[in-house]
């Protein structure tokens, strides 16, 4: 079996900046996936575009390095056609919750069994330090010289309210709690959801690595079956708590579908069915009158 | 009568739609040929809906205006519809609706539509109708009978009784018409009977697509609706997105994951998707799109009909990138190229458009039987070794595709630039080969191109030239102009086209091309490509289709 290694042949360097948080989550990542046992071949990374989204190419997995915002529905078309991969959904904060923030609702809400990683620095790092929907109420960037006074969105409340399956919050600089976090959400059956706090060393300079450890806890004694007590405690902030926030077993989207139902091959490895095909060809049937 | 030209006219909600689903099997089992739009106004109740049946005793699909019989059950229905009547034309309808026109229509036979029933109950008059076409061709009941109580079973007994009788009733009424008995026709046996949007997703079906996405957008929905319905027997994934974006998206990582995927929408929807299929170009993901067009810009007019989208296709997503663009004439193109779409875009990885619209994919047609069996449908992908790159650079600027989870290698796609692995590069040198590498193909794919399908007179001195939906009309209006000068070409390939046309054009003294929209999109396509010839426009573009009489009255002028 191949191992997740970070290089090809004839890589280039990395293009993250030296220290960034970013290191520690691929790091985590390719941990986690081999601990698990898992083959490259069978993992998928579909990112959409920032500098968190350029993973694929430093992680030795399937991937596909798509558009910015679209990561979510390009992965659902994945664990479609092949529900036997591992299939993460990865990007930044930006990326997911500003160009791609519908298709996040409702990737949510369709609960394929997908793995939502979201790099959350609270800035726009490959556009270069521009806020991003979670940036902090007064930070002053280049594109918001006076400061940005739009609320901040909480995704956790949000997933938790939209009844999601697997709400949880890590933080690149705790990498043993996070990649604990991480495989429980790559193990989850369903969409799960996980927002890493990741500092920008570049463009970030309010939320830092001291920050963080100063705003952020672990939650002890939480009990993530509880929706309500989720809720509550994905409204708290400084400081904002770390962990599994809710967790919720439900059908998942292919085990919805019909198609699947009756048959578990692959999108990948089906042929026409011509005896379906002959039925309907040469006869005009009934659509139903309702 | 070789054929009758029937159309109906009433208000939405007034079941003109369950009149053609009950009425079109019972015509084409009695032994005619058909062919039937629709007319509809973007509303759920009320306005004017037109539903136009031509019934034939041989193959007869063109669009004619002028309607034999018209049946209207409503007084602005028939306000609406006064362009499609003559002095011959039939009129039949409840005593309201003929009293009030009366005195303008005073020359023309006319039928009263009795719709109360002896105990004076209204019965429902979409019913009542059908049995009176019934009744004036002359049909046996029984069929009617036995379709009411397939159709209805679901519905309950009490409905199929209510039916029944409304058809008995409509059935008396129509057996006193005298005159309009059509010839049945030999060959009905041979063809069946179905609608553009049927036989788009059933060429999907036979091109090997399991998966559908969409995000509903008139007309292009009938393709995922008939699919959905059908879903389980195919064994095929249909969902609805949240927008075009994500049906896209959905659609590409579908693809990149190895399923055959069909993405359905209109041009307001596809103007959202362009950005997908700019990644797919760049990242060499096959795509089949189907486009049915409507007016636009923007929302337009959303139920009528139009050939606008041809630019937005040909220039669609940023960058430069291959592509294919079909756009079926027959309902058995439709079928066919269907099925061939997901072969070219297997084989060359590229986005292959579909161009359909709605005049297309909402009428009924009787075509030839399809063959379901004996479909020869090509898969292109390989497996991968642990050295796999998916961007291979070779000479025919196709790079064997492999996918996830199929042998041991990794497949790293990209829309970023980038090198053979997939991985994102600034190479000068590989910035300039990888373009050039996808666009490559365009020369195999060129060498593939179907050809345009020639009609009328072999010694033309005026070549019409037509493409896509228009076919039928435009093929009936050279036959029934009674010139002898007249060629016709109709590409069902619009994108890459072939090279060798000048011969076709150098024989003309005049080359004319009809299209449904205002600026001659395909025209000025062919002078681009074809600038030693001079192409003129013969145009329509009021969301309607061409009528038969509009052409021939344009040919007569000439
Ligand atoms: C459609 C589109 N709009 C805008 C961009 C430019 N863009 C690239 S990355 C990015 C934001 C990146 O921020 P984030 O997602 O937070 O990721 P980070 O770089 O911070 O990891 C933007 C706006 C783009 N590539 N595509
Ligand atoms: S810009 Fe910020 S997020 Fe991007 S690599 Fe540099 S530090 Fe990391």
């Amino acid at each position: 079996m191949n191992t997740f290694v970070s290089t090809r042949p004839g890589s280039k360097d990395i293009s993250w900046c030296p220290g960034c948080g970013n290191f520690a989550i691929r790091n985590m990542l390719m941990a986690v996936l081999a601990d698990l046992g898992l083959d490259p071949a069978n993992v998928a990374l579909i990112s959409g575009i920032g500098q968190a989204a350029k993973m694929p190419h430093y992680i030795q997995a399937n991937g596909f390095h798509t558009l910015h915002g679209r990561a979510i529905p390009i992965a659902t078309g994945v664990k479609i056609a092949n529900p036997a991969l591992t299939v993460i959904a990865e990007g930044g904060d930006g990326d997911m919750y500003a160009e791609g923030g519908n298709h996040f609702l409702h990737g949510l809400r369709r609960n394929a069994d997908i793995t939502l990683l979201v790099h959350n620095n609270q800035v726009y790092g490959l556009t270069k330090g521009q806020a991003s929907p979670t940036t902090m109420i007064g930070m002053k960037t280049p594109a918001q010289p006076e400061g940005v006074f739009e609320e901040p969105l909480n995704p956790l409340a949000l997933a938790i309210a939209s009844n999601a399956s697997f709400v949880a919050r890590g933080y690149s600089g705790q990498a043993d709690k996070t990649k604990a976090i991480l495989r429980q959400a790559i193990l989850h059956r369903g969409f799960s959801f996980i927002d890493i706090f990741q500092p920008c060393v570049s463009f970030n300079k309010v939320n830092t690595y001291d920050w963080y450890e100063e705003n952020t806890y672990w939650m002890k004694d939480h009990d993530p079956t509880q929706r309500g007590a989720a809720l509550q405690k994905a409204l708290e902030s400084f400081p904002f708590p770390l962990g599994i926030f809710y967790r919720y077993q439900k059908k998942t989207f292919e085990e919805n579908i019909v198609a699947y139902q009756n048959d578990q091959t692959p999108l990948s490895q089906r042929r026409v069915k011509i005896e379906a095909l002959s039925k309907y060809v040469n006869f005009l049937s009934y659509e139903k009158t309702a | 009568m070789m054929d009758i030209n029937l159309v109906i006219g009433g208000a939405a909600g007034q079941g003109l739609n369950t009149l053609e689903t009950l009425m079109l099997p019972v015509l084409k089992e009695a032994g005619f040929h058909l062919f039937a739009a629709k007319d509809i106004m973007s509303r759920i109740r009320g306005g004017v809906n037109l539903v136009t049946i031509r019934v034939a005793g041989q193959e007869k699909s063109g669009y004619r205006q002028k309607s034999d019989v018209f049946i209207a059950l409503s007084d602005e229905a028939f306000a609406w519809a006064e362009n499609r009547l003559t002095l011959a034309t039939i009129l039949i309808g409840p005593a309201t609706v003929l009293d009030k026109w009366r005195e303008k229509w005073h020359k023309n036979r006319r039928y009263v539509l009795e719709s109360k029933s002896p105990g004076a109950e209204p019965m429902p008059l979409n019913m009542v109708v059908s049995g009176l076409i019934a009744g004036f061709l002359r049909l046996d009941f029984s069929l009617l009978a036995e379709k009411n109580t397939l159709l209805f079973d679901a519905q309950g007994e009490a409905r199929v009784a209510a039916n029944q009788a409304a058809l008995q009733a409509g059935y008396a009424q129509g057996k006193i018409i005298d005159g309009l008995e059509v010839e049945r026709w030999s060959d009905a046996g041979e063809y069946s009977l179905m609608n553009g949007s049927q036989a788009v997703a059933l060429g999907a079906v036979a091109g090997g697509c399991n998966f559908l996405s969409f995000y509903p957008m008139s007309p292009a929905t009938g393709v995922a609706i008939y699919l959905a319905q059908r879903a389980g027997d195919f064994g095929l994934v249909v969902e609805q997105f949240e927008d075009e974006i994500a049906a896209a998206g959905a659609s590409i990582g579908a693809w990149y994951a190895g399923a055959r995927a069909l993405v359905t929408t209109s041009g307001g929807g596809f103007a959202l998707m362009e950005e997908s299929i700019s990644l797919a170009g760049m990242s060499e993901t096959p795509m089949v799109l189907h486009l049915a067009q409507r007016p636009g810009p923007a929302t337009g007019l959303p139920t009528r009909t139009m050939q606008g989208d041809l630019n937005l296709v040909l220039h669609a997503g940023h960058g430069e990138f291959p592509r294919v663009i079909f756009a079926p004439g027959t309902l058995a193109e439709a079928f066919y190229l269907t099925r061939k779409a997901f072969n070219l875009a297997d084989k060359y990885q590229l986005p292959v458009f579909i161009l359909t619209d709605q005049f297309f994919v909402d009428s009924y047609t009787c075509l030839p039987r399809l063959k379901a069996d004996g479909i020869e449908t090509t898969y292109h992908v390989v497996k991968t070794e642990s050295d796999y790159r998916r961007y291979e650079l070779t000479s025919s600027g196709v790079s064997p595709r492999g996918i996830p989870g199929h042998g041991n290698g990794v497949v790293i796609a990209n829309g970023n630039e980038h090198d053979e692995f997939g991985d994102t590069t600034e190479d000068e040198q590989l910035s300039q080969r990888m373009p050039e590498k996808r666009m490559k193909k365009m020369e195999a794919l060129a060498g593939e191109s179907l050809a345009p399908g020639f009609g009328g007179h072999e010694e033309y001195k005026i070549l019409l030239i037509c493409w896509g939906s228009t076919y039928s009309t435009v093929r009936e209006a050279v036959d029934v102009s009674g010139r002898d000068d007249l060629g016709l070409l109709h590409f069902s390939q619009l994108w890459p086209l072939p090279a060798d046309l000048d011969s076709y054009f150098q024989k003309a003294d005049r080359i004319i091309v009809v299209e449904e929209n205002m600026t001659g999109q395909f025209a000025a396509l062919l002078q681009q490509l074809f600038p030693g010839n001079r192409f003129e426009s013969m145009l329509k573009y009021n969301g309607r289709h061409f009528y038969v009489e509009d052409i021939v009255e344009k040919l007569e002028a000439l």
